[in-house]
This record gives structure tokens, sequence and C-alpha cells, in this order.
């Protein structure tokens, strides 16, 4: 009886456990797969007073050098005065430093996002740590496209004037009304930013969130059900602030299923100043 | 005559009608009772329910759901050996602060379980909570305040074979908010020397033995490291996580001593930056106690010890273990400010607690030193380190020196004095209060509590906290009034100036009203919330600045 215990004990023990030699820890991934048209989108919450959100930008950044322009960020800074409230003094020029907004704090209570940072993948309602990033982007990325998104954008004196053109190649069904939303973004914003090593004056945010060029949700363009072939043209446009550096905007076009907000497809241009 | 006997009858008439009532209450008692077979129902019910308001003085936001509530009611039947019972939570929606998973299912059934014990077996079905010794590699455990289950869904037994010997086994799931995740299973067994041997039985010195095991399974899966080459690899990651933990408990006369280790094989995670070290923790308590003094000397090493359900999940949820934080459990609010939270990555960590009273009327002194500091590692390659139990780094993340005296003077007067010095590493701890890597802090606290007319007491309480980095300096002022055993009246203010990033100085006010009646307790509370964290032994949940009007309510029965 004895040895049947103890028997029993060590298999449990020894059959409840995996050890991985050193050898076989990791291996190269495979090429990565034949892009089909598929943009991915990957929304990142982030925070000048995050700590440890530089992290997830330098993570992006490595990501950005794999997938290149198939991969479109937006930095969203949300009003939760804890991550976002400016550090130090405000620079020679004046200029506000503050990069968040009440819309980017509508998308972090959609979400339910309580911590930073954390990733949005395809507006997935799927909170992503920087680690899980590579695993979900190539996902989307390997995906066929259902759907080709032009948009262009050109700015005189603070008008961006936005046109978008949308042509499905397949038949879509989706679970609510297709929408379409577009985002002013601007890049290369110097901050002072709280770090792993301290506060870093002049620090570099890219691909900030600076505000719709539509409702949060966009407008509606279609129906839930859209047949191989239909095209769409929709034009907007926005105000720009006068502290946004206009040779360093964007705009981010997000075609999405209205029903569960996820994205169908998504596009970015540079914003043409003239 | 005839009237008389009218009466005489009527009176018959009601009386039988009152014996026949009585008989049919009784019966429907004794049916009920047969039913419950003699056992008994007990339970509770807390309400907790906020208004929230806009204040932007002090970073509270507008939010669109004005109202929230977190409640819960627990019942339980217990009848000789067999017990059974059930809790209800309701987040309609969640309060801030709480995560916003909880509202996902607006109520439900989040606890439920059947159980049955005698003098050799104990079993449960359903959903329990669970420790094995410190919790170092199991602790599954429930707390209100912070937003904390971690209840497993399935089966346990403990079995009592011979005196002195205890085993337990679990197995089951555990929860996630209104999920539950994973795969857990386990063994613990503890042997009490003295029980076991009879030589042993009349020694003064009592020995206890234990060991145990924990096994989690998750599903492997594809996780991509992209390496700073911008290289692409994917992880072999292992599906069962084993660990194992082994503990000595020795008391005699006044002294104790406890030690617990603890190991985890590898355990690639994303809070561990996937590394395939294997992880590994020490905990030592040696105490002396006798009449009018006490002291304790504890000692932990904390190597990689974060063991969770899901590899991919941070934050508090998701544990099944947990790692003591070798610090104080401050009452006083200004102390609590900048509360330190268990890094389960690497962290070592000392504390010296010492009371004792001078005579029997004399005062009473406290003396309490902790220190935690980085555990040192020197990287091997990418996805391994070495690193040494109590190797201690240069980082320096949590010192807590305090000390403080309380008299009663006499039957109406009672003092207490304390000061406190602190040291807080903010860059560790990932919070973000003002300016600074760390902030250094003196904090000072008086107590005076008057008692008169029996059941009356006006308490007054006044804290000053002065800080290099963080949020400048801070003034707090409590009058507390209580009359025994119903009410309670209470009136605060922290008041925070020179902070460098406010222009003007800010006051936190807040008012209480509680009632307590039996069992029950209702507290109304308005004022002003500042942003921090609430901990409870190392575990810790944000709370966000928040103004307007409080409800609590808790019963038992």
């Amino acid at each position: 009886m004895r040895q049947i215990l103890i028997i029993s004990i060590s298999l449990l023990i020894f059959t409840a456990c995996d050890i991985i030699p050193e050898n076989e820890r990791e291996k190269p991934s495979e090429n990565l797969p034949t892009w089909k048209g598929q943009y991915v989108l990957l929304e990142d919450f982030t925070g000048v007073r995050c700590v440890n959100c530089p992290a997830a930008a330098e993570q992006i950044e490595v990501l950005k050098g794999v997938f290149g322009d198939k991969l479109i960020v937006v930095g969203l800074h949300p009003q939760t005065s804890a991550f976002n409230r400016p550090i130090g003094n405000p620079d020679s020029n004046g200029n506000n430093r503050d990069l968040s907004n009440a819309q980017a704090e509508e998308f972090r209570e959609f979400f339910g996002i309580e911590s930073l940072p954390k990733g949005i993948i395809m507006q997935k309602k799927e909170l992503l740590e920087k680690d899980q990033f590579y695993s979900e982007v190539i996902q989307h990325y390997a995906r066929n496209a259902i759907a080709l998104l032009d948009v262009s954008a050109n700015l005189t004196d603070s008008t961006v004037t936005i046109t978008n053109s949308i042509t499905f190649t397949d038949n879509y069904d989706g679970q609510g009304n297709t929408n379409l939303s577009l985002i002013i973004v601007e890049d290369s914003i110097l901050v002072t930013q709280l770090t792993p090593d301290g506060v870093v004056q002049n620090y570099r945010q890219d691909h900030v969130f600076r505000k719709m060029a539509t409702p949060i949700w966009g407008n509606q363009i279609a129906g839930s059900k859209i047949a191989k072939n239909s095209t769409f043209n929709y034009g907007g446009s926005a105000t720009i602030a006068g502290e946004w550096k206009r040779n360093y905007l964007g705009v981010v076009a997000i075609l999405f299923d209205n029903g569960t907000k996820e994205v169908i497809q998504a596009a970015y241009t540079h914003i043409i100043h003239k | 005559m005839k009237k008389v006997s009218l009466v005489i009858f009527v009176s018959c008439i009601f009386v039988s009608c009152a014996l026949s009532f009585t008989a049919i209450a009784v019966a429907q008692e004794n049916k009920f009772a047969a039913i419950l077979g003699g056992g008994t129902i007990s339970g509770g019910v807390q309400i907790d329910a906020q208004v929230y308001q806009k204040d932007t003085a002090i970073g509270a936001q507008d939010v669109d759901e004005k109202f929230r509530t977190n409640s819960f009611a627990n019942i339980q039947y217990i009848n000789g050996g067999f017990s059974a019972g059930m809790r209800i939570e309701a987040y309609i929606p969640q309060m801030l602060g709480y995560d916003a998973r909880y509202s996902a299912k607006k109520a439900g059934i989040a606890n439920y379980f059947a159980r049955y014990g005698n003098d050799f077996v104990d079993v449960t079905a359903g959903t329990f909570y669970e420790q094995f010794g410190s919790g170092l590699i199991l602790r599954s455990y429930q707390d209100w305040n912070l937003g904390m289950d971690n209840s497993i869904l399935g089966a346990r037994a403990v079995v009592t074979p011979y005196s002195g010997i205890t085993l337990k086994g679990i197995v089951g799931t555990e929860r996630y908010f209104w999920e539950y995740k994973g795969m857990v299973r386990g063994g613990d067994m503890e042997l009490s020397l003295n029980d076991m041997i009879t030589p042993m039985q009349d020694m003064n010195t009592r020995i206890t033995l234990g060991g145990s095991f924990v096994s989690k399974y998750q599903k492997s899966e594809d996780v991509y490291r992209v390496d700073t080459s911008g290289n692409v690899n994917v992880l072999n990651l292992p599906a069962n996580v084993a660990s194992f933990a082994t503990r000595l408990n020795i008391e005699s006369g006044g002294f104790t001593f406890s030690g617990e280790y603890a190991r985890k094989v590898n355990d690639p995670s994303a809070e561990n930056s996937w590394t395939y070290n294997p992880g590994q923790a020490l905990l030592f308590n040696v105490g002396y106690s006798m009449k009018g003094f006490g002291i304790l000397l504890s000692a932990k090493s904390i190597d990689n010890m974060g063991y969770r359900l899901d590899r991919n999940e941070l934050g508090q949820f998701g544990m099944i273990n947990y790692m003591p934080a070798l610090t104080r459990q401050h009452v006083y609010t200004l102390p609590s400010l900048y509360p330190y939270a268990t890094q389960p990555n690497g962290e070592v960590g000392f504390q010296i607690d010492a009371q004792w009273k001078t005579g029997k009327k004399g005062p009473s002194f406290h003396l309490n030193a902790s220190y935690t500091g980085g555990l040192k590692k020197t990287i091997t390659d990418d996805l391994t380190y070495k690193a040494t139990p109590f190797g201690l780094d240069s980082n320096i993340y949590f010192v807590d020196i305090n000390f403080d005296v309380s008299h009663k003077f006499n039957k109406n007067w009672k003092a207490t004095l304390m000061y406190m010095y602190e040291i807080f590493n903010q860059e560790i701890s990932g919070t973000h209060y003002g300016e600074g890597k760390t902030i250094n802090a003196h904090i000072v606290v008086g107590e005076v509590t008057y008692s008169f007319l029996k059941k009356h007491a006006l308490r007054l309480e006044a804290q000053y906290m002065h800080t290099r980095g963080g949020e400048g300096e801070w003034l707090m002022g409590t009058l507390e009034y209580t009359f025994a055993p119903k009410w309670f009246f209470s009136l605060s203010d922290q008041f925070n100036f020179k902070n460098p990033s406010r222009e003007k100085p800010l006051h936190y006010y807040y008012a209480t009203v509680a009632f307590v009646h039996d069992a029950t307790r209702i507290a109304l509370s308005y004022g002003r919330v500042r942003q921090g964290v609430v901990c409870a032994g190392g575990v810790c949940r944000e709370l966000p600045a928040s103004n307007g009007l409080m409800l609590t309510l808790t019963t038992n029965f």
C-alpha cells in the first residue's frame, strides 16, 4: 500500500511538470506569410507618466520594422490624469504638451482599459500586453482583405480635406452597419516622458491621436451586407489646432463593423500641406 | 344563564381556534425544522454604492453612469457535518477603480459549494478557498475591498488518517471575473510531530513539518519574441508548470521559528519577460514573546515567483500564489499614502517588529522597521539569468521605519503619538505621484481620545507629512464622535500644499455618518477621495480620484 502511494505521488508530480531543455526553448519563426492586402490597425493606449509605455513603444517600432506600412499605429493618450498630466515646465515655445484628450478617453472607457500600456488590434475588445502584439498582428496580416481603402488628405490654412474611396473585393456580411471613421494623427511630438531611467526631456511621441475628423464611431457608409465590387466614396474635413506641426500630420481611415466595432480595413496617408 | 352559556361557548370556540392555530404553527415550524433537519442558515449582505460627480481640481472625471454599485449576498446552510452555500454578486455597473470586466455580467452566482466533513475526511465540491503554508505556491482567497477573488471551482479533500497527519488535495479551475480559467491541481501534507510521536506529546517544544506541490496547466501557444535585431523567434512554452514547497514550524516556550522554501519550474510569461529561469522563494520568521514584550524578525527572498493561470496576464488578477509584503499595514491615512506592492520578479525584504509595555498601566511602545530591495541578477542570455537568494542589488524598493507610543492616562483619556520615515520607489511600483523616481517622507501622527458619559467618545487625530519628491506636503485632521453602540460621526480634511504639479493647494474634505443596529451597519459618506492605491498584504488596486456620495450597508444573519 505504501509503495503504491509513493509511486502514485511520484507519477503525479513528474507528469504534471514540463521542463524545456535549453536548446529547445525557441526557434526562428517562418518567413512572414504572403501579404494579401490586409492592413493591420494597432491602437496603443499610452501616457507621458506611464513608466512602462516607452517599452511598448519600442516594441511597436520593432514591429513597424517587420511589417512596414502594413501596420498602422495610433497612439491614444487618455485623460486619466495619473498617466497623462504633463510633467515639468512648459517648453520654451510655450507649446501645449498635454497630449491627452476627451475622445481618447472615450475609447479608453469603451475598451475598459484600467492600466497602461495596453494595445488593441483591429478594434477587437481584447486588451493586449506588448509581448502579445506580434502574435495578434501576424494573424490579421495573413488574412485576405475583403475591402480596399484609399485615403488622401490635403491641408489648406487650418482645414484638412479628406477623400476616401472604398471597394469591396468580396461579399461582406457583418453584424452591424459599415462605418468609416477618420483620425488626425501627428508624428514627432517632443514631450517630457517618465521612463524607467527617470524623467526624459524631448522624448519623441509618434502617431499621436489628435482628434477625430468624424464622430467617435464614424459615419455610416453602408449597411451590414455589401456585395462584391461595391464602391463607396466618402469625403470629410477637419480643422487643425495652431500648435500642431503641419508637416507631421496624417490621417488614419478605419472601415469597421459598427455592431462589433471590429476593423474591416484601415489606411494611412500623410497630410499634404499646400 | 343563556348569556353565560353563550359566552362560555364563544370562549371555547376562541380557545379551540387559538389552540388549533398554535398547533398548525408548531406543525409548520416542525415541518420547516424537519426540512432543515435542525440545521442553521447564516449569511451576510454588503452593498457599496457611490454617486460620482465631476471634480476637475482633483482629477475626478465625469462618468456617463454616475450611480455605481458593488454588492454581494452570502448564504450558508450548516447541519452537523454538512454545509452548502452560495454567494451572489452584482456590479451595476462596477464602482470606479474596480475592473470593468466585473460588469460584463451585471449579476450572477459567483460562488457555490457543498461540503461534508467528519473526523477523518472533509470534502468540498464547488467553489472553495485554500492556502498551502504561507501561500507561496497556492493561495486562493477573496478580498472584497481589493476586488480580488481567485476561488477554485472543483473538488477539495482533506484527510486526517492519523492524529497529527493532515493530507489535502485539490483540483479545479480558477475564478477569473465571471469565468473560470485554466486548470490547477495540488496536494499538501502537514505533520504535527508532537501529535504523531508519543514521547513528544508532552514536550513544550512543538514541531510541525509540511510539504506541498501544485501544478497548473495552460495549453501551449505560439508566442513570438522579436529580439533587438528584429529577428522573430517562436518560443517553446511548457503547458504544465509545477511548483513545490516545504516548511518547518517550531514553537518552544516564548520562541517561534517558521521557515518555508518554494520552487517553481520554468514558467515563461509576459510578467517575467519570457525567462526560462526556475523561480524560488525563501521566507523566515523568528519571534519571541513574553508578558509585556514581543519581537518578530522576518526575512524573504523572492525570485521569479509570479505564478498565474494565464502566462499572458499581468496585474493583480489570475494569480495562483501569494507573496507577502514584509511591511507594516498602517491604519492611519498619511502613513498609508504610498504603500508597497510585492514584486514577484525579484525582491529581498527584511522586517523587525517589537512591542513592549512598561508595567500594567504604563505606556505601550511599538517599533517597526522594514527594508525591501532588488534581487541582484546577472543576465546570461536573452532568456535566462543568474541570481542568488538574498543577493541584494543597489535598488531600494521600500523602507519604512516607524515608532509609536500609546498610553491610557485614565478611564477618560487615551493618546497615541507616532513617527514614520519612508522611502518609496515609484519606478518599481509603477506609480506616478508627482515628480521624482523616489519619494522620501517624514510623517508625524497624533491621536487623542476622550471617553465620557459611559457611551460617548470624541477622537481627534492630526497627521503631517513632509516629502522630498512626490506630491509635496500633507496635513490631515480628523474629528470623530461615537455614541455607542449605534451612532458614529466623522469629519476629516486632507490638505495638500507645496505640490510642484499644482498651482493651488487642495483640500480633500470627507464626512461620514454611520448607524449600527445589532449586526447591521449603514454608513453614508460624502467628499473627495484622493487618487491612489488600496493595498492589503502587498496586493494593490488602483483607486481613481472621486467626489460624491457613498453608501455602505452591511448586515449578517
